[in-house]
């Protein structure tokens, strides 16, 4: 809780706070321009914002830079900082005398103030949260028919988010989105991968094709395998027999050739008609055989020189015709080689049948890969339509919890502030819109009630730490419904903060009421500041 | 191949086949040529037929008439 801010530019230099409500109140002529709304911003600049820097910088070109001193108390333990309008995004952490321990970054402080005051949610910044629910005038979250708007331009579907995780019921939309943009990615990059040709683009139509197509892929296969098996063994007992009667007959041939070869040598040798010395061997046989005829002996080598000269043609014809011969059956013995080496290459039947099968199996699997690919497609497809409509479905439920929840909790409220019966402002929303009023009522005053209505709501429903209302808001308030709106914010264990005036228009009870509560009078004679540049002749304390 | 054995068969000895040759040149003297002729379908091929010639000139039983250019059978008494 906020309990003390010290400003040597107030003129009141200490404004000690409460918990509960907290009110700046101004003169019963409502004076202008007296610091009410300025207070209630410096107290927005103290739990974070920037607004007084932005949209109050009058009062810096006036004053010059200034420093808050400020405590906040929680339960038993107090924090002393220091914040300047010179440096604002930095907040100096102090000791108990406002001696500066450490600069820590705004964020870094509104993280301290979201733990301290036990309000951390998923996704959700402390200022999303407090600086909503103070509406001051001069930020832009005053309209009173968009009670959830933080900024003018902020889209509906936004708001709805942040209210939905002020509920803390954002946290289960969130991973149902986060699945469906996980999936959604993912059909993304199979789209984007089909259409860079990474992956085979496949329709309905490729797909069943394909499918009737694996069908047929698998019959053959299976039609393949068997034929296999039986083939395999005919092959190989065809074979070894016929191969084996072709060797024999290349074996009778390869003898046939070597008949012709010797046949050949002889012819050759007949035809060079060589002399062969045999005397010394003949000498030798006549000392066994004495009758032994050597004269006739020696006389066969001029015989046969004489009867292979005449018959020289004929050797010669028979050469020719020996080699012939040789080159016919070396032919023959070729061709059988051939024969039997084709016969056996017929071995490799088996090794084509599993080229065909492996050809017919990367078929299938590649036709199987390509279904597969539109099958994934087609499961992403219906796991994102299912999951979206779930999304739909769980966000109806969610949103339609969230706003009876408030609905109910304005109706109480309202009870309290008009006693008369009078309807309660309701909160509809329908996916990314919503509406927020009163049935037949279109009122000025209530509708700003119902502004404070709905504020009280989220303080007692949440874990809202404080919400602040400036002049604007409750001026508008008819007076009895406003006494019972400070009864209730009087009743508030939270902090509210409040600017009002002319107490003695209200009742007594209701005035007493606010006094008790009031952390700061302001007037014409008594500014929030000691410099006053709103009127040409400046005061000075 | 001369006379027959164990792989030679009588008939494909030389012994056999210079009966053919005994049988044309008892008749008339035959020319080398002629007779080769005559006789070449139970040869084996021309140089068996040599070989037989040479085998029944060294026998005695044939000579060579260098001027006719004729074989001659020679005749002998078996008495």
């Amino acid at each position: 809780m906020l309990k003390q801010i010290i400003c040597d530019k107030f003129v009141q230099k200490e404004i000690i706070l409460d918990d509960g409500l907290n009110a700046v109140v101004g003169d019963d002529i409502a004076s202008n321009s007296i610091g009410k709304s300025t207070l209630l911003m410096i107290i927005d600049f103290l739990f974070g914002g920037e607004d007084y820097i932005k949209k109050n910088h009058d009062a810096i070109d006036h004053l010059g830079h200034h420093e808050f001193k400020f405590l906040f108390e929680f339960a038993d333990e107090k924090l002393y900082f220091i914040r300047t309008t010179n440096e604002y995004k930095f907040i100096a952490v102090c000791n108990d005398r406002y001696e500066i321990q450490k600069r820590i970054k705004v964020e870094e402080y509104t993280n301290l103030l979201q733990e301290k005051y036990k309000c951390r949610l998923e996704d959700l910044t402390f200022r999303n949260i407090v600086g909503r629910y103070f509406r001051i005038y001069g930020k832009e979250n005053l309209n009173e028919r968009k009670p959830i708007q933080y900024f003018e331009k902020e889209a509906a579907a936004n708001s709805i988010i942040v209210l939905l995780k002020l509920f803390d019921k954002f946290k289960i939309i969130k991973e149902f989105e986060e699945q469906i943009e996980k999936l959604t990615d993912e059909r993304a990059i199979l789209i984007e991968a089909a259409k860079k040709d990474l992956i085979p683009r496949v329709t309905k139509t490729i797909f069943n094709k394909n499918e009737k197509r694996i069908v047929e892929l698998n019959q053959q296969l299976e039609a393949l395998k068997t034929e296999i098996i039986s083939a395999s063994a005919d092959i190989e007992a065809l074979i070894s027999k016929e191969v084996l009667s072709l060797r024999k007959e290349k074996s009778t041939l390869i003898t046939k050739v070597n008949v012709l070869k010797n046949r050949l040598i002889r012819t050759q040798t007949n035809l060079k008609n060589k002399n062969i010395n045999i005397q010394p061997e003949l000498k030798q046989l006549l000392n066994y055989f004495p009758s032994f005829n050597v004269e006739q002996v020696e006389k066969v080598d001029s015989f046969h020189e004489s009867i292979t000269k005449i018959l020289k043609e004929e050797l010669l014809w028979a050469e020719k015709e020996v080699k012939a011969e040789i080159l016919e059956i070396e032919k023959q013995i070729l061709i059988l080689d051939d024969t039997i080496n084709s016969k056996l290459t017929i071995q490799n039947a088996p090794k084509f049948a599993i080229d065909k099968i492996i050809e017919l199996a990367a078929q299938i699997n590649q036709l199987g890969d390509e279904n597969g690919y539109f099958t994934k497609k087609e499961n992403l497809d219906d796991s994102i339509k299912s999951a979206t409509e779930n999304l739909d479905i769980l966000k109806e439920k969610v949103l339609d919890e969230m706003c009876s929840q408030i609905n109910i909790k304005m109706h109480e409220i309202n009870k309290q502030i008009y006693i008369d019966g009078r309807r309660a402002p309701t909160l509809n929303i329908h996916g990314n819109k919503y509406t927020f009023n009163t049935y037949g009522d279109t009122g000025t005053g209530t509708a700003f009630a119902n502004l404070v209505t709905f504020d009280l709501a989220l303080l007692d429903l949440t874990c809202l730490p404080a919400i602040a209302h400036d002049l604007p808001l409750l001026k508008n308030i008819e007076n009895l419904a406003l006494e019972n709106i400070v009864d209730i914010y009087s009743k508030s264990r939270k902090q509210v903060f409040i600017a009002i005036d002319k107490l003695s228009s209200y009742s007594k009870d209701t005035a007493q009421l606010i006094e008790s509560c009031k952390v700061l009078q302001l007037s014409k004679d008594k500014l929030l500041f000691t410099k006053n540049w709103k009127q040409d002749n400046q005061t000075n304390a | 191949m001369i006379l027959p054995n164990k792989l030679i068969g009588f008939q494909d000895s030389i012994i056999a086949k210079m009966i053919y040759i005994l049988d044309a040149v008892s008749l008339e003297d035959q020319s080398i040529s002629s007779l080769y002729n005559k006789v070449k379908n139970n040869f084996e091929d021309i140089n068996q037929y040599i070989l037989a010639l040479d085998v029944l000139f060294t026998l005695e039983k044939v000579e060579f008439n260098e001027k006719a250019q004729v074989i001659t059978y020679v005749k002998t008494d078996n008495l």
